[in-house]
Parts: C-alpha cells; sequence; structure tokens
C-alpha cells in the first residue's frame, strides 16, 4: 500500500477507511450474488441441479434465481447461444443494471463447444464480457459452485475508488464485446473442427478424400 | 375429415406384422389401382415400411386418398422431412403416415427437381404439416403451395445466407463470423415479428383482415373494453421450460392469440451429423433430449442397426431396455418436478430432483457422464454394466415408488392442483390426431397407442406392462397418465433385472463394433477389424429408414439415409415435442394467461429436440 | 397513554433512519450507468412491441379493489390479536360485527361473480 494514500496502478486514493468500506461492500456484494440464469440446453439442467438440496447453491447466497434482469448481480450463461437467440443475450445483459457479473458455463457457452457451425456463436465473450468461463459438457454442479467462488475472488479484488470493472459506455447497449478482427480469431475453427470434410455428397474439402464415393449406388437404390 | 364409414380406433393399437415384399401391403395395391402411372417407385424399408414414390404433382391427392378412406385411414402424420442426397439431383421429401385404426406404416417420397422445388402442402389435411412443412422450407427451400403461412421457423425470420441442410451450404455458413455477429445484433422489428403480430399490434400501415386468429380484433369498439395487448413470454422466461418465445395477444387476462416462436436454440445438429461418422454422432444424440439422453442414444443406433441389419445380443437388448425406462423415469421426473414449480409447488422440485440425483448416480458409475451419457455404440454399448450396478439400479426402483406416493399424496387430490389442472388444456382425439400428437399427449386424451406396443422393438413384447390412458384430454389427465407410466417403468426395469441374461454385451462381429482390446492386442484378424474401423469408420450399407421408439415426450423418429459410406447422407431427428407444441395455440386460446403456463408444462417439451 | 407513544414514534424514527441509510449507503457505493436500452421496459429481451400506455382491462381495478379492502381488513385483526385477552368478549362481538359487514361485502363480490375472471 502506498503510504502517501494512492494506488499504484491507478493513482486512485487508498486508505485505510476505504479499504475497511471496500471489504464490506465487496463482502455484502459476494456473499448475495443474485443469478440471472440464462440457461439455454443441458447445462441449464445441471444449473437447476445445483439449485437442489444435494448441491445447495443458497449456501453461497445465491438461493434467489432472479429471471428478472433488474434484481439479477449474476449472468450465467448456460447452453449454447443460437445467433437467433444473441441479441436476446446481449439485450438482457444490457439491461442488468451494475455491478454485474457474468458466467460462462459450459462448453458451449465459451467457445461454441462442439457446434461449429452456422448456427452457434462461437463463444459468448463475443456478445458479452464474461468474468468466469467454466469448462465441462457439461460441468458437474461443483464446477458451476466453483466458478461461483472464483467469481467472489474476484469481487473480494474489487474497488469502489477504482471503477474500472464497472465501467459500460450507453453506447455499447446492442454491440457486439469484441471487435470483427477479434471476434474472427477467437471463432477460428480448431481442434477436431478443423477436420469436418464429407464422404459423400459433393461438399468438396481440403482434406483428403475417402476412397470409394458410393453416391451412384444410392441414386440407383432409391429408383 | 374422415369419412363416416372409418372404423374406429382400437382399444389397444397394435401395428401390423412388418412387410417383406411391398406389394403384399393393401395400401400400396390401393395406390397403384387409384393413381397407376403417378406412382414411380415401391419398396420396403428395412424395418418393413413400405415405401411409395409418387409424382409431385399427385402427392396431396395421394395423402388426401390415404385419410380419408376407410380401407387406409393413415390418419397421423407422423413426420414430414426433407432431404438432399447431394449432386445437383433432386431434394426428396419424406411422408412417414401411421394408421392408427389399422396398424399400418406407409412412407410416401417425393422427387423434387432443383429447377421446381413446389409441391402442394397437406396442412388442410393434417394440422401437423403446418409446422413440419415450414421447417422443410427452412431447411431446404421447398416451396409448399397454399400453406397458410410458409415463413421460417428455426432460422431467424429474415435469415439471408441460404437454406441450411442443402448440400451445397457450407456447414459455417456463408458469411464470416464477424458478419454474422453483425446481424444477429442488428435485427429491426420486421425480423422479430410475423407480420401476423405486426398487425395485430396495429403497427403495420394496412388492416388486419387476413389474420388466421379467431376474432382478429375486429370487434365494435365497446366502451368499456380494454385494448388487447401484444407481449412476449420469453425466450428468457422461467416457466417455457426453455428458449420458447410466445407472442400472445392479450385481452385482459384472457388469451385470444398464442403464436409460438422457437429457433432460439437452434444447434445444426442435423447438419453437423452428416460431418460426423456414425459413432459420432451419438454424442450429439444426448444434446437434444438432455432431460432423457439414453433414449435418444438408443433409438438412434437402433435406427443404423437396422440399416446394418445387425441383430444385437440378448444382453445388450435387455441393458438398454433397463436404461430406456430409466430415462423414461428420468425425463418424466424432471417433467414432475418443473411442472409443479411452474404452479408453484416448489417441494415436489426438491423431491424429483433428489431422486434424479440417485438415477444420475448410475448413469455416472456406467459412463461417467450425468448429462450427456453417449452410452450406445453401433452393435453394442460402450461397455458392460459395471459390478454392483444391478443392485444399485434394484435397489433405486424399489425406492422410487415412495417417492411417487408422497408426491402424489401432495398432488392428486389438492384442490389447487387440481382446481389448475381439471378441464385446462383439453384436447380430444380426433384434433390430437390431426395435430400429430404422440405419447402422453395422445393417450391423455384417450388414444392407447405406445410404440412399445405397436411396434415393439428391444423385446418390449415380451414384457408385462400397461399403457395408462387418459379419459377427457385435460392437462391432469396428462398429469397422472405420466405418474402411471414411471410405475410402469418401474415394472419393466424389475422384469428387466430379473431377467438380465449374461453373454457379451457388444456384437461379435468385428466389422460393426471395436473388439475388447484384449483381443486386439492379440489376435490378427481382431487387430485389423480394429484398425479399420479406426481408420475407415463403420461402413453402413446403402439405403434409408425411418425408425421410431417411444421417447418420453413421443413418438422419436430417426429419419436416416446411407449411401454406403462412413458418415450419414442424412440424419433427421423428429423430435416429439416438436409435432406436440403446435398444438399448443389450440389449447390456450381463450383462457387465461396462467393457463398457458399449465398447458406447457402439461405437453412436456424440450427445446433442445424441438430446435435442434 | 404518552408513553405508549414515545414507543411509535421511537419505531417510526428508526424506520426512516435505517431505510435511509440503506439508500444512502446504496448510492454511495453503486455504479449508475444509465443507458437508454437499460432504461427500457423488460420482455424478456426483445423489443416491446405496441405502446404501454394502452388502456387495459377494467377488471384488474375491480381484482385490485377487492385486493385492498380485504388486505386492510386483514391489517385490522392484527393489533386486535395483540390485545385481544385485554378487550374481552365486548372487543369480540364488535369485532364479529365488522367480520360480519366484511364478509356481507364479500358474499355480494362472490355472487356478482367479481372474483371469477370472466
Amino acid at each position: 500500500m502506498n503510504p502517501a494514500g494512492g494506488d499504484v496502478d491507478t493513482g486512485a486514493p487508498v486508505s485505510w477507511i476505504t479499504t475497511k468500506v471496500d471489504a464490506v461492500v465487496n463482502w455484502s456484494r459476494r456473499n448475495s450474488l443474485w443469478p440471472m440464469p440464462m440457461g439455454t440446453a443441458c447445462c441449464a439442467i445441471e444449473m437447476m441441479a445445483s439449485a437442489t438440496a444435494k448441491f445447495d447453491i443458497a449456501r453461497f447466497g445465491a438461493e434467489r434465481f432472479s429471471f428478472s434482469p433488474r434484481q439479477a448481480d449474476l449472468m450465467i450463461v448456460a447452453g449454447r447461444v443460437s445467433y437467433k437467440m444473441a441479441p436476446i443475450l446481449r439485450r438482457i445483459w444490457d439491461q442488468m443494471p451494475q455491478p454485474k457479473w457474468c458466467i460462462s458455463m459450459g462448453a458451449c457457452a465459451s467457445s461454441g463447444g462442439m457446434f461449429d457451425n452456422y448456427t452457434i456463436v462461437q463463444g459468448i465473450d463475443q456478445l458479452v464480457p464474461v468474468d468466469v468461463y467454466i469448462p465441462g459438457c457439461p460441468p458437474r454442479p461443483e464446477s458451476l459452485l466453483y466458478g461461483l467462488m472464483m467469481i467472489q475472488e474476484k469481487i473480494k479484488g474489487e474497488s469502489l475508488m477504482n471503477p474500472v470493472h464497472r465501467e459500460e459506455s450507453p453506447d455499447s447497449a446492442g454491440q457486439p464485446n469484441l471487435p470483427p478482427e477479434a471476434i474472427e480469431l477467437v471463432a477460428q475453427p480448431f481442434g477436431n473442427s478443423t477436420g469436418q470434410n464429407r464422404v459423400s455428397g459433393v461438399e468438396g474439402t481440403s482434406a483428403v478424400r475417402r476412397p470409394r464415393d458410393r453416391r451412384e449406388r444410392l441414386l440407383e437404390h432409391q429408383d | 375429415m374422415p369419412s363416416t364409414l372409418a372404423p374406429s380406433i382400437p382399444e389397444l393399437v397394435i401395428g401390423t406384422e412388418p412387410l417383406i415384399d411391398a406389394e403384399q401391403s393393401p395400401s400400396v395395391q390401393a395406390l397403384r389401382n387409384r393413381f397407376g402411372e403417378a406412382v414411380r417407385a415401391v419398396r420396403v424399408d428395412p424395418v418393413g415400411t413400405p415405401v411409395i414414390t409418387i409424382e409431385p404433382a399427385r402427392i396431396h391427392e395421394a395423402l388426401s386418398f390415404l385419410k380419408t378412406d376407410a380401407g387406409q385411414s393413415y390418419d397421423l402424420l407422423l413426420d414430414v422431412m426433407g432431404a438432399d442426397p447431394g449432386g445437383d439431383v433432386v431434394i426428396q421429401v419424406w411422408y412417414q403416415l401411421w394408421s392408427m385404426r389399422h396398424g399400418h406404416m406407409l412412407r410416401l417420397l417425393v422427387l423434387l427437381p432443383r429447377s421446381d422445388l413446389s409441391v402442394q402442402s397437406a396442412v388442410d389435411l393434417y394440422a401437423a404439416a403446418d409446422w413440419l412443412e415450414r421447417e422443410v422450407y427452412d431447411m431446404y427451400g421447398v416451396h409448399f403451395a397454399d400453406h397458410p403461412d410458409l415463413r421460417r421457423i428455426l432460422m431467424p425470420e429474415n435469415y439471408d445466407e441460404g437454406f441450411p441442410l442443402r448440400k451445397d451450404f457450407p456447414l459455417r455458413g456463408r458469411f464470416t463470423r464477424s458478419e454474422q455477429v453483425r446481424r444477429a445484433l442488428n435485427r429491426s422489428m420486421e425480423d422479430v415479428y410475423a407480420r401476423e403480430e405486426l398487425a395485430l399490434a396495429g403497427v403495420l400501415e394496412t388492416e388486419a383482415p387476413e389474420v388466421p386468429g379467431p376474432e382478429g380484433g375486429q370487434e365494435a369498439p365497446d366502451d368499456l373494453a380494454g385494448q388487447k395487448m401484444v407481449i412476449n413470454m420469453g425466450p428468457q422466461h422461467p416457466a417455457t421450460h426453455g428458449v420458447l418465445r410466445l407472442v400472445l395477444q392479450l385481452d385482459g387476462e384472457t388469451v385470444v392469440r398464442c403464436i409460438p416462436h422457437i429457433g432460439y436454440l437452434h444447434t445444426g445438429i442435423e447438419k453437423t451429423c452428416e460431418y460426423r461418422e456414425w459413432n459420432q454422432v451419438i454424442p450429439y444424440t444426448d444434446r437434444m433430449d438432455y432431460l432423457a439422453p439414453m433414449l435418444y442414444n438408443v433409438g438412434y443406433v437402433l435406427a443404423v442397426e437396422s440399416l446394418l441389419g445387425v441383430e444385437i445380443t440378448p444382453r445388450c437388448r435387455v441393458v438398454r431396455v433397463i436404461l430406456s425406462e430409466l430415462n423414461r423415469i428420468l425425463g418424466h421426473l424432471l417433467w414432475l418436478g418443473t411442472g409443479a414449480m411452474d404452479l408453484g409447488a416448489t417441494t415436489v422440485f426438491l423431491y424429483t430432483f433428489s431422486e434424479r440425483e440417485r438415477i444420475y448416480n448410475l448413469h455416472e458409475a456406467y459412463c461417467g457422464g450425468r448429462v450427456t451419457t453417449s452410452v450406445t455404440r453401433v452393435g453394442g454399448m460402450l461397455a458392460d454394466l459395471p459390478v454392483g450396478w444391478v443392485e444399485a439400479c434394484r435397489e433405486f426402483v424399489e425406492g422410487l415408488p415412495a417417492t411417487l406416493d408422497e408426491t402424489e399424496r401432495l398432488l392428486t387430490r389438492n384442490s389447487i392442483w387440481q382446481g389448475r389442472m381439471i378441464d385446462v388444456g383439453v384436447i380430444d382425439v380426433e384434433t390430437a390426431l390431426d395435430f400429430g400428437l404422440t405419447g402422453p399427449n395422445l393417450r391423455g386424451s384417450g388414444v392407447a397407442y405406445d410404440v412399445r406396443k405397436a411396434r415393439p422393438y428391444l423385446g418390449y413384447d415380451e414384457y408385462d406392462f400397461d399403457v395408462p390412458v387418459g379419459v377427457v384430454g385435460d392437462t391432469y389427465d396428462r398429469y397422472l397418465v405420466r405418474l402411471e407410466e414411471m410405475r410402469q417403468s418401474v415394472r419393466i426395469i424389475q422384469q428387466a433385472l430379473d431377467r438380465l441374461p449374461g453373454g457379451p454385451i457388444n456384437v461379435q462381429d468385428h466389422t460393426v463394433i471395436l473388439p475388447d482390446k484384449s483381443e486386439a492386442m492379440s489376435s490378427i484378424d481382431a487387430m485389423i477389424s480394429h484398425f479399420k474401423l479406426v481408420m475407415e469408420g463403420l461402413q453402413v450399407p446403402a439405403g434409408d429408414v425411418w425408425y421410431s421408439i417411444e421417447a418420453t415426450k413421443g413418438e422419436l423418429g430417426f429419419g436416416i439415409i446411407s449411401d454406403g459410406g462412413s458418415k450419414p447422407v442424412r440424419c433427421r431427428f423428429r423430435g416429439p415435442s416438436f409435432v406436440n407444441l403446435a398444438s399448443l395455440p389450440h389449447m390456450v386460446e381463450g383462457g387465461l394467461v396462467s393457463d398457458v403456463i399449465t398447458c406447457n408444462a402439461s405437453i412436456d417439451i424440450v427445446l433442445g429436440e424441438i430446435d435442434r | 397513554m404518552k408513553q405508549a407513544y414515545i414507543g411509535v414514534i421511537i419505531l417510526f424514527v428508526v424506520g426512516l433512519l435505517t431505510s435511509g441509510m440503506f439508500l444512502l449507503l446504496s448510492h454511495l457505493a453503486s455504479a449508475y450507468r444509465p443507458s437508454a436500452v437499460k432504461a427500457m421496459p423488460y420482455e424478456s429481451g426483445i423489443d416491446p412491441l405496441g405502446d404501454t400506455r394502452q388502456r387495459y382491462s377494467v377488471k384488474f381495478y375491480i381484482v385490485a379493489m377487492l385486493f385492498i379492502v380485504f388486505d386492510i381488513e386483514v391489517i385490522f385483526f392484527l393489533p386486535w390479536a395483540v390485545v385481544f385477552r385485554d378487550l374481552g368478549l365486548f372487543g369480540l362481538i364488535e369485532m364479529f360485527i365488522f367480520i360480519f359487514v366484511l364478509a356481507v361485502g364479500l358474499a355480494y363480490a362472490w355472487r356478482k361473480g367479481a372474483l371469477e375472471w370472466d
């Protein structure tokens, strides 16, 4: 701590009283995170399971799942997001008042998952700023709880004097979170997606063609 | 309308024996007599369904004849699907029909040249054709003449990248990712609302004369009446069971018009599966009905095995029955928990989810995954049951009836529960068949049609179980039917556990399924088979099949086309919820907003299989 | 008599101070980032269609009115429950007259169909 009274990185005023106030405010915020479950698919079922008696998200203060964004702190995007759903997601995020955090739960929300195709957004961080990514397909409820604890750790490091985490310009409403070049970069195929090729039909690919295209046999079989 | 000579639906719908020769089918003979040259080709598919290729111009006449003629009575339209075998030749449209009264299955096939992708719509014959044809239009661009509302259903309204399931449409779409994101976030009102909805809200310049709603808002202005309000329920909503959007026109609390919008979870699974090997499709089947994933796993491999012509081992058959019924209980428990929670009974949610956790323990012990299981392989299973699994399963099914009894004590005689469910969302038999309902929705209306009894698979005819049937067809009946189905599933599991035979779990044919590792490492033949299967993939003989099983939500159909290669040409998943959901407007229009929640819960939808 | 009112005044003042403190602290600690989209009415993420200032059905008004009346009735029961013993038989009969008057009103509303939506 800088005895001259300022944060080394940002120059924001730091003193005993501000750290204590921050401690109280952050403690209350992280122990009463009200999730907004943006649950679309299979991950939503594990999210619901984390709210049940066996895993009990309520002990983290996140008992009240608020489907209205106005009363929610934490948006948990659980499941794959299609391009049709993308404006909804962005609008709901915009309508959440500060302070707000976002968890991207599951492989599909984090990167598009096993669906590298025409209809699934390849990672919701193209749309909304994400704080914690939880891998898994679907992640177990314990993983979601661990992700929640990571958000709580993140909140511990916040400060009222330094509003860097709370930046939100009014012009950003309805806009993607990443610029187009960054979207192209993160949405590139990787891993198994690069090997998607067809055997039959007319889709030409750069991969090695398999022998014996049997389309003719199908056509003569049809008639 | 069926003719007055139509025979009545039997007490328990049993199908006729599968055919070997298509010419034996009375429907084929009747069609040949009536249509002569328009019947281009006749054959039988691997499960014994006659497949009749008909000239596109005569399809409507043929469907009409098949529906109304007393000897045919094909009263249930199971599926309308498109297929693109590639090569710029034709696009196929399949019509899968079932006769509830006679127990016959039939498929009509039309081959549409690319230059003229249009065919007459069947909506005036079957209301189920409404959404099914919209999907074929959306995915293939086939134009259905005289369809009342032919617009996109799964893709966004003004999607202009093309028709996704065509073979010339690239898997990742035509635009760059940043362009797709930009378009997604910049949608206008016309992109989001259908013309009918804009007209109902009075936003369109023209008046709304041609809206197909019940009143269309054309009454004389009443001094005390309020204006009708058009609101969105969903897609982000706690009670729509997923990302379903209902546009409701309300007069106070009364729903005047309900227009469902789906496609918010469209994942392009059918397109992606065309790029995957036969066994690589199985994880995709988990993600459709994620509430009861093993049913999809089992159904898909049964369909592929029928194309392969391979007979699974007796042990595998019984294990698949056990897992299917466990998943039926899993799906119904979720329906019960979330349905009760929607109506306010949160305790039931916690009880049912505790039971589901026990089933998830069984899932995890068997395959390592709770929700996405991928347990089957073509020709067998991923592995044999672990030691102790049978005892754990037995313990679970012995404990389940007690929880069901406790839940019934809370709900069944509860005056609030009865008051909210009795005579709400009533659907009568003819309307149910018209909408193509299957599963507990149809059985709640009084038709004892269960694929496990009508066209038994996996040896279901050897098990002793009943098919519960409702009387009135309201939500309360559907609730009772599903509760009873869970108890019947317990019966089946107990019988299956008792008769579980020993022996190998996978077929011993190593051109179909991988041999045991120990064998592959010691025997040269097994090693060669292993190598070929891994490097080339399973090769399924050319052919096509439409195979269906009884899933939790209704009749789950798989339309598979193979060209002899290692990847499917077409992998169609007829999710029962897709067809069932189309009946929601019929159920809720004229009722209250709270009844929308009840009816939606009682149909038991899962958006994963609706949107795929 | 005055001593009883001291308690009420203290309750009132403490209530004001506590709620005022909550509002003040929230205002100081908050990150207020208004935007046009944030202020739009929430309709499940979709742009709302039509005007919010529409005339709505008068039945909502009737339901609200009935609710207010019977809610206030219940509020009157609460202090009565506290001083039940002190009021004795006289209080019991008087409250029963009160309940009877309101029950007649309820019966009238019931018969007139005000409790049914249609």
